[in-house]
């Protein structure tokens, strides 16, 4: 088995294209790349092996730290794209609510937030796949109320919980994604 | 935290280490594994590898090293990093300051008032 597919490589890997976002994206492919053919040279195999490699390597964050401080000031993204992390998981935590005051426009903001979300570095595969699920469900579960007729013996109560499926499930699974992505 | 993870070692890395891999590749090319295993050989020079595959790189931009990658005999191709002419020269000059450098630096050391040696 090739090193690099080894899940604790995969994972640190993971951890350094996080860490190095800000980077130009030239500049961190090569990084990664440089980093994952030290790994597949190392030749390391077992669990044991390939942690003692990751060691000597450092941890993800000073890795990239050094990278960002081999660039120019000025060739790094301004904030690290930290405003950008705030529209992507704007636009995700109220699609919910907005899909129920304006259906429209609630589907773009759905739609432009998920857009940014899996163009984004910051985030792993399965933790994009989670942010989709909790911003996608609660619409989805509307529509498909809707069709089953639902809507046309729904009370207080019932819209009380609609409301609140709509923006709370959608809020915590942005929350998620705040906390896991590093600025 | 170990004693090449202080302030001061970090500090002083920062100004050689590039000289320190420029002289580890004048006598021939190396590969990443084998350049990063020489230098972490030695406590000082390093204390996590993976930060020298970005001074590499900017080595490489300034032109001062070359790589190309080689199949190896045994796993994966390897690539080899190489001192350029640029590369040599850089090195040369480097040699003819650090001793001058060093004996600055021993002199205020032992020396405080500033007594010539």
């Amino acid at each position: 088995m090739n090193a690099t597919e080894h899940p604790l490589a995969a994972a640190y890997l993971d951890s350094v294209a996080r860490e190095a976002a800000a980077l130009p994206p030239e500049r961190r492919a090569e990084l990664l790349a440089d980093l994952r053919e030290h790994i597949e040279v190392s030749g390391a195999g077992s669990d044991e092996e390939v942690r003692a490699v990751l060691n000597r390597l450092g941890d993800a964050r000073t890795v990239a730290a050094s990278a960002l401080a081999e660039e120019p000031a000025a060739r790094r993204a301004p904030d690290g794209g930290r405003g950008r992390v705030r529209l992507t998981l704007g636009l995700l935590a109220s699609a919910g609510l907005l899909v129920l005051l304006h259906p429209l426009l609630g589907t773009v903001a759905l739609f432009a937030g998920l857009a940014l979300l899996w163009n984004s570095p910051l985030w792993t595969t399965r933790q994009k796949l989670t942010g989709t699920v909790t911003a996608v469900a609660p619409p989805l579960v509307l529509v498909v109320g809707g069709l089953l007729g639902a809507a046309s013996r729904i009370g207080p109560l019932e819209l009380l919980a609609v409301i609140a499926l709509s923006a709370g499930v959608p809020f915590a699974g942005a929350t998620a994604l705040r906390r896991a992505a590093r600025p | 935290m170990n004693e090449a993870g202080g302030r001061v070692p970090s500090q002083l890395r920062k100004g050689v280490l590039e000289y320190c891999v420029l002289a580890l590749l004048r006598d021939g090319p190396k590969y990443g594994v084998e350049l990063l295993g020489e230098l972490a050989a030695v406590s000082v020079m390093t204390t996590s590898q993976g930060t020298i595959y970005p001074l590499l790189s900017r080595l490489r931009r300034e032109g001062l090293v070359d790589t190309r990658l080689r199949e190896s005999p045994s796993g994966p191709p390897r690539r080899y990093y190489t001192l350029t002419a640029g590369g040599r020269a850089a090195l040369g000059e480097f040699a003819g300051v650090w001793p001058l450098f060093r004996d600055a630096v021993d002199h205020f050391l032992n020396h405080p008032q500033g007594d010539p040696v």
